[in-house]
């Protein structure tokens, strides 16, 4: 397996399991928050809000803008 | 009906010393601060996570050459780090104002005490029943209520029903909604029914929420499609690009800012080992994309072997249709989280 199989190996293993955990935490009764749960607290307060959409907002600068 | 001279505990309770009116001015001498307080104080902001992560973005994304995005993220940081800053100063002094409002509250339950004492009870059970109304935001509408209740349980008042809701609203601090509904004119169950009808997604006047939420959401479905295909068709970098992305993050991280856009349930504590589960898997992935950062020839020279995501994405991000679509995703991702 090359170098860059591995690194594509990686990133797939990690979105499996994001798909894997939101799966757990809406179809069954694991004691698994879903991602919306998990944002959702961290946008409780203020500084959580911003800080997500600043992120949010870094994506689109980072793949788009100069 | 005349007020009997104060008492030395009268005198003592007006004293501007420290309680009451005078621990309030005292308390405002205290909470101004000077220049050098203030700037701490500021600094307080220094304690938020998120504040230190976006330093920490704002430094790693200007030596990976994209300066503008950390300039960008440094005032986030700034602005943030003065708003935590300033919140908590305001929190202290709000803290040390309730202290005295409690102080003032106990003053005049000392002086609502003494007029019954002096024989002025008819007055004073006034102030007492007002000043619970108060607090249920709606004092005389929640008094009446109160007072119509009681006429319930001996079983005399036809309108006896409202008034125990409105009691009971007043009692168990649902006092604002029932009082906003006596106050325009409609009985409190107008009142309750208005509450539950914005909690049910009904509108007052009788309109589903769920029309206007449609034509809401096909409206903005039509304007992200529009500015995923104007934006998606400048070239990538470019000026044009970066001033659509940059107005768009400015609206979205600005509404963020203010309020979120609708309430929602504070919730219980997230399940610890469940909450680990996702820390460990989102930190993987960014350790993940970190390696692969470090093991390119340069920050800023992509690499075959160690792609970053961005490496990944680069044949889609080439071709405009690519873009668009790309950039009608990230639109669906910040409306989801706008809406959190």
């Amino acid at each position: 397996m090359s170098s860059h199989q591995v690194t594509i190996a990686g990133y797939l293993v990690v979105a499996a399991g994001i798909v894997g955990l939101q799966v757990l935490a809406t179809r069954t009764r694991a004691p698994v928050p879903s991602l919306g749960d998990l944002f959702t607290r961290a946008m409780r307060s203020r500084t959580g809000r911003v800080g997500v959409l600043v992120a949010w907002a870094w994506i689109g600068l980072h793949f788009f803008a100069k | 009906m005349s007020r009997a001279a104060p008492g030395p505990e009268d005198r003592h309770a007006q004293n501007p010393g420290a309680d009451g009116g005078g621990a309030a001015s005292g308390c405002a001498v205290a909470g101004r601060l000077r220049p050098g307080g203030r700037a701490l104080a500021a600094l307080a902001g220094l304690r938020e996570p998120v504040v230190w992560v976006l330093l920490a973005i704002a430094f790693f994304t200007s030596i990976s050459g994209k300066p503008l995005d950390g300039v960008l993220m440094l005032i986030v940081a700034a602005g943030l780090t003065w708003d935590a800053g300033r919140r908590a100063r305001r929190g202290t002094e709000a803290g040390r104002g309730a202290e005295t409002g409690r102080d003032t509250k106990a003053r005049r339950g000392t002086e609502t005490g003494r007029g019954t004492e002096t024989g002025r009870g008819t007055e004073t059970g006034r102030g007492t029943e007002t000043g619970r109304g108060t607090e249920a935001r709606r004092g005389t509408k929640a008094r009446r209520g109160a007072e119509a209740r009681r006429g319930a349980e001996t079983g005399h008042s036809p309108e006896a029903g409202r008034g125990t809701e409105a009691g009971r609203g007043a009692e168990t601090g649902r006092g604002a909604e029932t009082g906003r509904g006596a106050e325009t004119g409609h009985s409190p169950e107008a009142g309750r029914f208005a509450l539950a009808g914005r909690i049910a997604g009904v509108r007052p006047t009788g309109r589903p929420d769920g029309r206007g939420r449609l034509l809401a959401v096909a409206a903005l479905l039509a304007g992200g499609a529009a500015y995923a295909g104007a934006v998606g068709s400048f070239s990538r970098y470019s000026w044009p690009a970066t001033a659509g992305i940059i107005a768009l993050g400015t609206v979205v991280v600005t509404i963020g800012w203010h309020s979120p856009l609708r309430d929602r349930p504070a919730g219980g504590r997230l399940p610890v080992a469940g909450t680990l589960a996702w820390v460990t898997v989102l930190v993987a992935g960014c350790v993940w994309e970190l390696v692969a950062l470090l093991r390119q020839p340069s920050l800023t020279t992509s690499s075959y072997s160690h792609p970053t995501i961005s490496t990944l994405t680069d044949p889609v991000l080439a071709t405009s249709p690519g873009r668009s679509v790309l950039l009608l995703a990230w639109l669906a991702l910040g409306w989801y989280l706008v809406e959190r």
